[in-house]
């Protein structure tokens, strides 16, 4: 498929590598780096999310102070797989708040004996079925983790709070950016001299696969040739060409380097949404984007 | 103090258009596009993809303060198109490359899922 100047569209190719409960990892190959760049900043600061952003104190007795506890508050973790049915309060057209905008919460307990931890266990909603709740984390062993302790009360102790989660995205606020990294690396490569196989002997192939802190390469005891086992692990420490030039071997036997259009992608999620939600949500971002700039660019009429 | 409102990176003042056309003065087929709203994000993307496109001599982008969400985009052509017509179809281009982008990523996410069980 041809663009209107007759180049082709570009059309990078996708391979997934791993998706987890709350990472994926994923191979961008031919891709522009303008565009990978583009996916990353818009999977942090624009997709949406829900997320404490108001919050009522009518009693705090805890150590901590209010604005303390509001902080702690705000960034916690909502499951947002509805989030899609909400409406961005800046949106919405009621006031000063309505069920499609704001969802209520409520943290009301006190340390009757002993010292209470306080979680977000204890936030509950006011409406029951609602599926806008705090992450409740599952470790790799599929068991629930402890939930996230939000502050501890001794004896006597009482928090009576209202929150009223919004959606929002991480350009106003992190608390809403649905991932903790998107990690983007350039795809390493390494180019392995045909002649190194004669020119090092045994024990100096040895010290080479050695020198790599990152263990990228290993030896074929059979061939007697130096492979590349995991090349995704090279961090460019260049190691390896170090140890070759103190041989003062001719300098050309390895080469180390990144491919220019060649991406990995590793996009940790916070647990508000599925990790290969995130990715998707942030496709259809940039098409609406584009398509708007498109009309709006379509619609601008010039002047000096 | 000088925080600017949040409301400013969501929404423009009623007067003004999100795209603002302003054709050079000093140099023929060459205009600049002021954004608002926009980012590195959108500016990156939109120069590497007007570059790509011959009839375009030049395009750049600056985003002129931190505190100011716009961004300038300025595009020289070669005549053949207008600067416009050169805006606007790296917008297309790029919408459509998403679009596929999309596709195949939901049908990789689908096959390594399927794969799984
Ligand atoms: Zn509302």
């Amino acid at each position: 498929m041809t663009d209107q100047y007759g180049r082709g569209l570009r059309a990078p190719v996708i391979e997934i590598l791993d998706i987890g409960r709350y990472t994926i990892k994923f191979l961008l190959k031919e891709c522009h780096i303008s565009i990978a760049n583009a996916l990353r900043r818009i999977m942090i600061a624009d997709v949406p999310t829900m997320a404490i952003d108001l919050v009522y104190i009518n009693d705090n007795s805890s150590v901590l102070h209010d604005e303390f506890l509001s902080h702690r508050l705000g960034l916690i973790p909502f499951k947002s797989d509805t989030v899609d049915s909400y409406e961005f309060f800046r949106e919405c057209s009621c006031k000063p708040s309505c069920h499609k905008c704001s969802v209520e919460f409520n943290l009301r307990e006190t340390a009757l004996d002993d010292v209470k931890d306080i979680t977000t266990d204890h936030i509950n909603a006011n409406n029951p079925d609602c599926l806008v709740k705090p992450v409740k984390y599952i470790n790799a062993d599929g068991n629930e983790e402890d939930p996230i302790l939000i502050v501890k009360l001794a004896k006597n102790q009482k928090v009576d709070i209202q929150c009223i989660v919004r959606k929002g995205t991480g350009k106003e606020h992190a608390k809403w950016s649905p991932v903790a990294t998107v990690q983007v690396q350039q795809m390493p490569q390494i180019d392995i001299s045909p002649s190194l196989e004669e020119d090092l002997d045994t024990e100096e192939k040895i010290g080479l696969v050695n020198s790599c802190p990152a263990s990228v390469y290993k030896l074929n005891a059979e061939k007697q040739t130096v492979d590349i086992e995991t090349i995704t692990d090279c961090h460019q420490c260049q190691e390896c060409t170090i140890y070759l030039e103190n041989l003062n071997k001719k300098n050309d036997l390895l080469k180390v380097g990144q491919h220019e259009d060649h991406f990995i992608f590793t996009v940790e999620s916070t647990g508000a949404l599925p990790p290969e939600e995130i990715v998707s949500k942030a496709f259809t971002i940039l098409i609406d984007k584009m398509s708007e700039l498109s009309q709006c660019t379509e619609e601008s009429d010039a002047k000096d | 103090m000088n925080t600017p409102a949040i409301s400013e990176l969501f929404s423009l003042p009623p007067d003004v258009k999100k795209i603002e056309h302003v054709d050079d003065t000093k140099a023929k087929h060459a205009a600049k596009f002021v954004m608002h709203l926009e980012d590195h994000t959108a500016g990156n993307l939109l120069r590497y993809s007007l570059l790509r496109n011959e009839n375009v001599k030049f395009s750049g982008y600056r985003r002129p303060h931190p505190l100011e969400n716009k961004i300038e985009l300025k595009v020289h052509t070669n005549g053949k198109i207008s600067p416009k017509e050169a805006a606007k179809q790296a917008c297309d281009n790029l919408c459509t490359e998403f679009i596929k982008m999309k596709e195949a990523f939901l049908m990789q996410v689908k096959e390594f899922k399927g794969e799984g069980k």
